[in-house]
């Protein structure tokens, strides 16, 4: 695979009209991966993933013209995905008129009866404890601890000051535990 | 603080410390080879006469600006209300829908009267229920709040 393209480069290739689709093209491919991972663990089934990816981008696409250069690419690509998760899990409940219990059954059934997830029983068990939490410390828990983001990023997503980022992840972290310790009991 | 990692997260959370942080979730074959070809079939096979997402906004909103701009009238500028119409109308509650088609009938009210939210955007056919709604969800605007309102 060839050497990524830096965002300046993509931008001045998107906007020259001949070089649009090109450009936009090497954008998915050069992102799809990352945006996949997050977006897959907030909605856990392949399937909604790539609805929720697909939208992500067909979202970049139209507001790309508007992009600010001053800010990153991935970032605001992220927050699009982001919204977009969080959007799609508010559909969920309200299309399912359940409760947030039931929401979690759902997302955790989902993940045991995946052909496409390769954990073993601690990383199942992780995954269950994970999707306990709620949507946007969820977002926040998986942005920290899988993708390893620093909290002025993870700001710039969430469009939340990095104190309550850090207050939010502890929290998170300590759910965690107490869940992972109650499941070994 | 910048990191709730190593050591730290090591003493205060151990369990979660000692879980391989792998992604489980796994792609099927090829699937980041197709994809960037969906998204471009996507964005290359959008409808010549869609209209523009502001536009479309645009659309949206002035039926209730409309709403509004009346409601205002009646309520600020215009409220001499005649004896009969104070009759018609009890001013010490909210005003229904039927109260409201009594005071217009320029058809924007009998519109919103209608039970499918379609008719009611008459002027916007091309937008489903779930584009509406959605909308209004990225304005930040409360359903519930509005129809009360209205």
């Amino acid at each position: 695979m060839s050497e990524p393209m830096s965002d300046k480069e993509l931008l001045a290739l998107f906007h020259q009209e001949e070089s649009r689709h090109y450009a936009f093209n090497l954008l998915v491919r050069q992102y799809q991966r990352r945006l996949y991972a997050f977006i897959r663990r907030m909605v856990t089934d392949h399937d909604e993933t790539q609805d929720v990816l697909q939208n992500t981008f067909i979202k970049a696409w139209n507001g790309l013209d508007n992009f600010r250069a001053d800010s990153q690419l991935f970032s605001w690509l992220y927050r699009i995905a982001y919204n977009e998760s969080i959007t799609h899990l508010k559909r969920m409940r309200r299309g399912l008129f359940v409760s947030e219990d039931a929401v979690i059954e759902r997302l955790t059934t989902t993940l045991d009866s995946s052909e496409h997830f390769s954990g073993d029983a601690i990383q199942r068990k992780l995954q269950t404890a994970v999707m306990r939490l709620p949507d946007k410390q969820r977002a926040v828990f998986n942005m920290k601890y899988f993708d390893e983001m620093k909290y002025e990023e993870i700001s710039a997503v969430t469009g939340t000051s990095v104190g309550a980022l850090k207050a939010s992840y502890h929290i998170a972290v300590k759910k965690l535990e107490r869940w992972l310790t109650d499941q070994t009991k | 603080m910048e990191a709730y990692d190593g050591e730290r997260l090591k003493q205060e959370a151990p369990l979660l410390h000692g879980i391989p942080r792998t992604d489980p979730f796994e792609v099927p074959q090829g699937f980041f080879d197709r994809f960037p070809h969906q998204v471009q079939q996507q964005v290359t096979a959008r409808p010549a006469g869609r209209w523009p997402l502001q536009l479309r906004r645009a659309v949206i909103a002035l039926p209730l600006v409309a709403v509004l701009a009346v409601l205002i009238r009646y309520f600020a500028l215009d409220h001499a209300p005649s004896e009969n119409m104070v009759a018609a109308v009890d001013t010490t509650t909210a005003p229904t829908v039927d109260d409201l088609l009594l005071l217009d009938d320029d058809g924007t009210f009998a519109a919103l009267a209608e039970e499918d939210p379609q008719a009611a955007l008459g002027s916007a056919p091309d937008l489903t229920d779930e584009e509406i709604v959605a909308y209004f969800e990225d304005e930040g605007t409360d359903i519930t709040e509005l129809l009360t309102t209205l």
